[in-house]
């Protein structure tokens, strides 16, 4: 009998601890769905070193809960397993912060570099079809905007790092185009040339003045023809120039609309497009200049000056090949005020070049 | 009784032997890791990147009862091995599924770059038969130019999916799709405008 108790003495000696067992530390499952939700967060991309660190602990503390766990049930403490586990979950917490603060600041600032470069790219559209001969811009800033749609769809999706990596291409393109509108459009940053246009103006319209007749200023940057009449600004239109409009003309068939000054030489009721105002290109600085170029070999040989520049109809968003094009109402108007004589001052700008950026800056964010 | 003493001793010690001197299940471990290794390489990352990385899991657990009973006086690794084999298996189905994915993402692909070819020519087709007139010529060129950006990315779309990234394949075409449509958009409501 007493052998008997012995057995059963030593099965519930056995049993009972296995059943009154310490229980593993709730942080050992908060643990494990907070290393899920640093993955899911990207805490190993954003804080490599410190998502390292953490995974250390974290494997100290499971180190420490299976030391615990091969135990005999009555010789298991967890408290050290769970301390360990606490202190992980702690600096898991700080890493899931940081985290989150991380892709917060690279969210906003990959959003603001889309705005800024959505602006930059409407902008390059819009000098590129006011240098008319922007098919190159068109394209690199087609290329620019399609890699910025990318961004975008990364951004939507969280993927901070590799957008950031595309917005580099992104301002490459963009960088590239704004260069050549900048070389296409380096005559409009020559302040000295600017105040040249500018003079022009001011005594062409002086002699609206002083005469007390209409005179014609065309501003090529602004696409704008204005009449003045006595010294006073009567009528203002939107015109069309040549394929290389912004150029000043050099030669024939260089698409280029001249700038000068001018007077009109004959008024065709009936012309190919339209009403027509003929002007007297090439005058005596074009013929100047054109000899001095063709000495230089600036202008290929057996070229010409050129000649027949019209102010027309036809529309005003076309691409003429030198010539002024205006819309035939427009026109109609214009045909019944000007004369034979009326001056024709055609200048490329009589604003900065910092204020045609603010201009175009301007118009990109109303776009 | 004092047989049954004896008897009760032995075998408690013949089963504290047994179990302490049981192996870890190393064939099983290999065969798993090497099961998970093989879906990796046929490109589980890319095209089941959740159930990879569940996978992975899997196997960590199963690492930390193994670790567990280790450590034990009495190891039992029944229940590793157990979930070793599940894991073994899980990755098998997995590798076995990627095939098919891969073979989904690439149709995916072709048919996007189909559509995006189909968009790009209809707009070349609206601009083709666009008037030429004074009024127009300048839009033909500037959407011209736009087309032949966008004509240019067909050739990237193509290249992608050659190197296997069918998914960045994917995301292109929709985009340069969207661009596409747009394009011809702005032509059908340019003829609109010439119309009137």
């Amino acid at each position: 009998m007493r052998h008997w108790l012995s057995v059963v003495a030593l099965v519930v000696s056995f049993s009972y601890p296995a059943c009154n067992a310490p229980q593993v530390p709730p942080e050992v499952k908060e643990a494990k769905a907070q290393e899920d939700e640093l993955w899911r967060a990207g805490a190993f991309v954003y804080l490599p070193q410190d998502y390292a660190d953490y995974r250390g602990q974290i494997a100290e503390a499971k180190e420490r809960l299976i030391r615990e766990k091969a135990k005999f049930p009555w010789f298991r403490h967890y408290k050290n397993a769970g301390e360990a586990y606490r202190s992980a979950l702690h600096e898991g917490e700080r890493i899931l912060e940081e985290t989150k603060k991380i892709k917060e600041e690279k969210s906003h600032s990959i959003a603001s570099q889309l705005k800024s470069f959505k602006n930059r790219i409407n902008s390059l559209r819009r000098l590129a079809i006011m240098i008319n001969g922007g098919g190159l811009i068109r394209a690199m800033t087609m290329r620019a905007d399609l890699l910025l749609a990318e961004v975008s769809l990364l951004h939507e999706k969280g993927n901070f790092l590799e957008a950031e990596k595309k917005l580099k291409n992104v301002a490459f393109h963009v960088s590239d185009a704004e260069n050549f509108v900048s070389l296409t459009l380096a005559r409009y940053q020559d302040e000295a040339l600017i105040e040249e246009w500018r003079k022009w103006v001011e005594e062409t319209i002086s002699e609206s003045r002083e005469k007390g007749i209409a005179v014609i200023i065309v501003t090529k940057i602004d696409r704008r023809l204005t009449l003045y009449e006595r010294g006073r600004l009567i009528l203002s239109f939107e015109i069309g120039l040549g394929r290389n409009g912004l150029f000043d003309k050099l030669h024939v068939g260089d698409y280029a609309t001249p700038e000068g000054r001018y007077r009109i030489k004959d008024k065709l009721p009936s012309s190919h497009y339209y009403k027509a105002l003929l002007i007297d290109y090439p005058n005596h600085d074009d013929r100047e200049r054109f000899y001095l170029n063709r000495k230089k070999r600036l202008i290929p040989a057996g070229v010409s000056i050129g000649g027949s520049i019209e102010i027309h109809g036809g529309g005003n968003d076309s691409l003429t090949d030198g010539c002024i094009s205006l819309e035939n109402d427009d026109m109609d108007l214009l045909f019944s005020l000007a004369e034979v004589g009326t001056p024709v001052t055609i200048v490329g700008s009589l604003s900065s070049w910092k204020e045609i950026l603010v201009k175009e800056n301007e118009s990109s964010r109303n776009f | 009784m004092k047989n049954i003493i004896k008897g009760l001793v032995l075998g408690l010690l013949v089963m504290f032997l047994y179990a302490g001197c049981a192996k870890q299940p190393t064939q099983e471990m290999k065969e798993a890791e090497t099961a998970i290794n093989s879906a990796f390489k046929e490109g589980a990352s890319i095209y089941a990147a959740e159930e990879l990385e569940k996978l992975k899991k899997d196997y960590d657990a199963v690492m930390e009862e193994v670790n567990t009973q280790s450590k034990k006086m009495f190891k039992k690794y029944g229940n590793a091995k157990k979930m070793l084999a599940q894991v073994k298996a899980d990755a098998e189905t997995l590798k076995a599924s990627i095939p098919t994915r891969k073979e989904q993402a690439r149709n995916n692909a072709i048919s996007a770059l189909g559509e995006v070819q189909a968009a790009v020519e209809e707009a070349k087709t609206l601009l083709s038969e666009a008037p030429k007139g004074k009024g127009t010529r300048a839009d033909i060129e500037a959407l011209s130019a736009d087309l032949k950006g966008l004509e240019d990315m067909l050739t990237e779309i193509r290249q992608l999916i050659e190197a296997e990234d069918f998914f960045g394949a994917s995301e292109k075409a929709k985009i340069v799709k969207e661009k596409a449509l747009a394009i011809s958009e702005q032509i059908k409501q340019a003829l609109e405008k010439l119309k009137k």
